[in-house]
């Protein structure tokens, strides 16, 4: 019995001090960024838009950032819960973000959220533009043009419900500034993702969606029907669709998929990661998808998506002051 | 047939055996779940077929609901969110010496349930998630209305304490940033707090580090379980009391997968209380009812092959996990969704194909386990409770790499303790702050739908029958309560 | 009267009274347009009305002769003290200790509850570090922090 305890302990011992070296030589082999896996926060949820831009960045970005990158949801409050997370992260370039610009430019304008959105964030890169968003009802709804869904709804102030993917995108300000200059009474209810709203739409809980760039397969298979857009142009896919602009409302949203790093993020790290997801965007598999999914390449560098912002917040305070949707903005950029 | 040629290559059977055996894994661990370990595989996905690697993640989300029920009947910690149920008989059962038949009857219900989850799948994939669309705020209000209800039916103690755990969770799921306006609610400031507490530190510090501290109080040194254990299998008795638990929960868990938000989780909450509620001796649930392991574990494989249907034919992940597997059918260049059965076929029927084999190889693996994880009963006290104290430690901070996590555990494996010794119950509370969210969510959109009104509760038909059986159980569930007024009222005044 | 039910009513109602004050803070809007203190609010008024109930229930109710000490007498509570000031430690300095160490440490001192040889409790600490190290961080790639001896 004695032998065998003593060999037992002998063996115990040998795996221990293996173990131990193995520790140790650890200790020393890491001392550069990246050591370990970076966290990508994706602030909808998945299957969003915003969540396929930033998983496909992947299969190009981890090659050239030299980690694993993991990725998680944190979809509500169109993106300011997750945005909000990031805020108060350490900027050791272990946590970044995936949001649409709507995040920081149109929601903290219309809503007090929990951080400053020209100050709490450094901005990496932007990546692809998602202006065709679009106003959509049922293929059996009895309004076949935007103006007799207009008409319908003036006559009928209170009757119609329309869903979106949350209080202050750039889908919400859509319908309010329409609301706002015709005088519309309708009810928005917010959901946490462009694909619940739009769902919630097709199983005929609400009237109409303002609904995210998802919309387009549906579209093309004829279970929705496209009123209007939103973006700048008429989109190609839809071009039977009038935009905003064309109606005589003033507002074109401009949304652009980018990637953020908590504030005062360190300059060597900031390069790496921006070089990184740089790489990311320049893959076929990127580009692809970007296509499918009806978005224009957009690439902004982190000086010029910083510049951008900064614009962008100061163009969409003024559309909305004017079109009398907000009187002050709800919080302040710095 | 096709799907199964393409499931039995060599290539990919082996796939199908690495994600099982690794979910296995990750489910009897506490704390890491599924996400994690799919999370790690997945830039091995990179270099392989497209059909081998969802086989494979899809091999490690089933596993994982296997594995999560064995640390659930040994020590009483819920191994994954969605077996806490689990805990409930299934440990009592160990403690008598029958942890044997009691993991048996939850691989074996298991496959069962998967296997039928999947045959379900396949019949019913296009019907039902076109019915899944007709479920809006005010049919998952009511519904989780309902799923609440049977919180009196998982309380074998105080109705009343059940209750008002069911609130506290309720009111513990809010706190965090409102989902809808952002605004930050009793997090005083807390930024970790921003993104709510954590389920699975909540579910481990109740279950686990409670039953451990608990136990402490009792001299330490001897072994787990006194009694010797019987039987290492089911015996024809338990299958016979089992058989109708494991169709009902098989049935409750593919309906409840298919709904995005945790599926599978109420699933086995809610078979669990139609169990109770259906049993004739109801008493001994909580006590170690084999019928309290079976139909929940059916309840949550079902649900793990069902909730399949919402990502494949509408593109919409119902889970987290169910994200990432998206993820993984996105880098690949697949876009899940009403197109993926016309476009990529072999994709589709390969993986089908393979949750028949996955299931079948998982039962084989974990069966000649069972007499080993029984061992792990054997391990005498003083040195198995520090290790399931650290084991919880490490998969509290595995989960967010947080210590803040680890410290949330704690807290609620304090309150676990004192629980017990107040006679509250952690069970409705998990459940009610799992629903929590989804609650708020829907409840607030409905009243906004109907503008406060709430008789469209009742007009839309899903709802109204829904909301009607919620009603109908609460009252039931007071007959015993008013019949024992009125005999001792008849009594009373008999005497005079 | 039921003391148990008594105190933990009351704990309850206290809670039950704070969370509603923060919900009111936070804006409970109608019930046409609910604001986020909605379900706080009414869940938690709910939660107070109960704890009421149960409060007049062990004031009205038997009990007995129990008082609170006896939920503990005879049992080893010292040991639940020192296990759960060893977790809070534990989580507290985790950071800086790093895993390792403070795994040791903790795993030394609950091992210790049970009363084996000196010897004994420190080669299984050390033994269910090695362990634990091994099989979550290099098979399952958890990443532990690392405290001052970079450990």
């Amino acid at each position: 019995m004695k032998r065998k305890v003593k060999l037992s302990m002998l063996f115990v011992a040998t795996v221990s001090f293996i173990l131990g070296q193995l520790v140790l030589f650890e200790g020393f082999a890491r001392c550069e960024y990246p050591e370990k896996p970076v966290t990508v926060l994706v602030s909808f949820d998945a299957g969003s838009t915003s969540d396929l831009i930033a998983r496909m960045l992947a299969v190009g970005a981890e090659k050239a950032l030299g980690t694993r990158l993991i990725y998680e949801n944190r979809g509500g409050g169109a993106g300011t819960v997750a945005m909000a997370l990031l805020a108060n992260a350490k900027p050791d370039g272990y946590m970044v973000c995936a949001t649409p610009t709507d995040t920081i430019a149109y929601v903290p304008l219309m809503l007090k959220v929990p951080f400053k959105p020209l100050k709490s964030f450094t901005p990496i890169i932007g990546m692809a533009a998602a202006a065709n968003t679009a106003l959509i009802v049922n293929k059996d709804a009895p309004w076949k043009t935007f103006q007799e869904f207009i008409e319908y709804a003036k006559k009928n102030p209170g009757k119609i419900r329309y869903s979106s993917a949350g209080v202050g995108t750039g889908m919400h300000v859509a319908m309010e500034v329409i609301a706002k200059k015709d005088g519309i009474k309708w009810t928005h209810i917010p959901y946490k993702s462009a694909s619940g709203a739009r769902m919630a739409m097709m199983g005929g809980h609400v009237e109409a969606c303002s609904a995210g760039a998802e919309f387009v397969p549906s579209a093309r298979q004829g279970l929705v029907r496209v009123l209007a857009t939103h973006g700048e142009k008429r989109s190609p896919q839809f071009p039977d669709a009038p935009t905003l602009k064309e109606l005589g409302y003033d507002f074109t949203k401009e949304t652009i998929h980018s990637m953020f790093g908590p504030g005062n993020l360190p300059p060597e790290i900031l390069n790496k990661l921006e070089m990184a997801f740089t790489k990311g965007t320049e893959t076929p598999e990127f580009k692809a998808l970007i296509e499918k999914i009806d978005c224009t390449p957009a690439y902004l560098s982190s000086k010029d998506l910083d510049r951008y912002l900064k614009e962008l917040w100061g163009r969409a305070e003024k559309v909305f002051k004017e079109a009398e949707i907000i009187k002050e903005p709800a919080t302040q950029p710095y | 047939m096709y799907g199964f040629s393409i499931a039995l290559q060599p290539e990919n059977l082996f796939f199908c055996l690495v994600g099982s055996v690794l979910g296995t894994l990750v489910g009897v661990l506490p704390g890491i779940g599924p996400p994690g370990a799919i999370a790690i595989l997945l830039p091995v996905t990179f270099k392989i077929s497209t059909t081998g690697s969802i086989i494979m993640l899809a091999g490690i989300y089933y596993g994982a609901m296997y594995g999560g029920s064995t640390t659930s009947i040994l020590v009483n910690i819920p191994g994954e969110t969605a077996s806490v149920v689990t805990c409930l008989d299934g440990y009592q059962m160990a403690l008598q010496g029958r942890a044997g038949p009691a993991l048996g009857i939850s691989a074996f219900g298991s496959f069962i349930a998967g296997t039928l989850g999947v045959v379900g799948l396949m019949l019913f994939a296009v019907p039902l998630s076109k019915m899944a669309l007709k479920f809006g705020p005010h049919e998952y209000f009511s519904l989780i209305i309902l799923g609440l209800t049977f919180v009196t039916y998982l309380s074998h103690g105080s109705m009343l304490k059940a209750i008002m755990m069911c609130f506290l969770g309720l009111m513990l799921s809010n706190i965090g940033l409102d989902p809808i306006t952002s605004t930050p609610r009793i997090t005083f400031n807390v930024p970790e707090l921003f993104d709510g507490i954590g389920i699975a530190p909540v579910a481990m510090g109740l279950f686990g580090i409670g039953e451990v501290l608990v136990n402490l109080e009792q001299t330490v040194t001897t072994e787990l379980v006194k009694t010797k254990v019987k039987n290492l299998f089911p015996s024809k008795l338990d299958w016979v009391e089992s058989k109708w638990a494991l169709v009902r929960g098989t049935l409750v868990g593919f309906v409840l997968g298919i709904l995005p938000g945790g599926g599978h989780v109420v699933a086995s909450f809610l078979s669990y209380g139609l169990e109770k509620r259906v049993s004739k001796h109801p008493e001994k649930f909580g006590k170690g009812a084999i019928e309290g392991v079976a139909s929940p574990e059916s309840a949550n494989n079902s649900a793990a092959s069902s909730s399949f249907i919402p990502l494949m034919t509408l593109g919409i992940p119902p889970n987290v996990t169910l994200s990432i597997l998206f993820g993984a059918f996105l880098i690949h260049g697949i876009t899940p969704g009403p197109f993926l059965i016309r476009d990529y076929p072999d994709v589709f029927w390969g993986v089908l194909s393979s949750m028949y084999v996955g299931n079948v190889m998982l039962l084989v693996l974990n069966l000649p386990l069972i007499p080993m994880w029984v061992q792990v009963l054997k391990i005498p006290g003083k040195y198995l409770y520090p290790l399931i104290l650290l084991f919880c430690l490490i998969g509290a901070y595995s989960m967010n790499n947080s210590v803040f996590d680890v410290f949330v555990m704690i807290i609620f494996g304090v309150l676990g303790y004192l629980f017990r010794k107040f006679e509250f119950e952690g069970a409705p509370l998990v459940l009610a702050f799992v629903l929590g969210p989804l609650l708020d969510m829907n409840l607030r959109q409905a009243l906004l739908m109907s503008k406060g009104s709430f008789i469209d509760f009742f007009i839309r038909p899903i709802s109204a029958v829904t909301l009607s059986v919620s009603i109908l159980l609460l009252v039931s569930a007071t007959f015993p309560f008013v019949k024992k007024r009125l005999q001792q009222y008849r009594e009373s005044v008999d005497e005079d | 009267m039921n003391r148990h039910d008594l105190s933990s009513g009351l704990f309850w109602l206290g809670i039950s009274i704070f969370i509603s004050y923060q919900a009111v803070q936070l804006g409970v809007g109608a019930f046409s347009n609910p604001g986020p203190g909605f379900v706080l609010f009414w869940s938690s008024l709910i939660f107070g009305i109960l704890s009421i109930v149960l409060i007049i229930k062990s004031i009205l109710g038997k009990g007995g002769e129990r008082i609170l000490a006896d939920s503990w007498r005879g049992l080893k509570w010292s040991h639940v003290l020192v296990t759960a000031i060893a977790l809070f430690l534990y989580a507290s300095f985790l950071t800086q200790m790093g895993f390792l160490l403070m795994t040791f440490c903790f795993m030394m001192l609950l091992y210790a509850l049970g009363k084996p040889k000196p010897w004994i409790t420190v080669a299984s600490a050390f033994v269910t570090i090695m362990l634990a190290y091994l099989i979550f961080h290099f098979a399952l790639q958890v990443e532990f922090p690392r405290g001052i001896l970079g450990w």
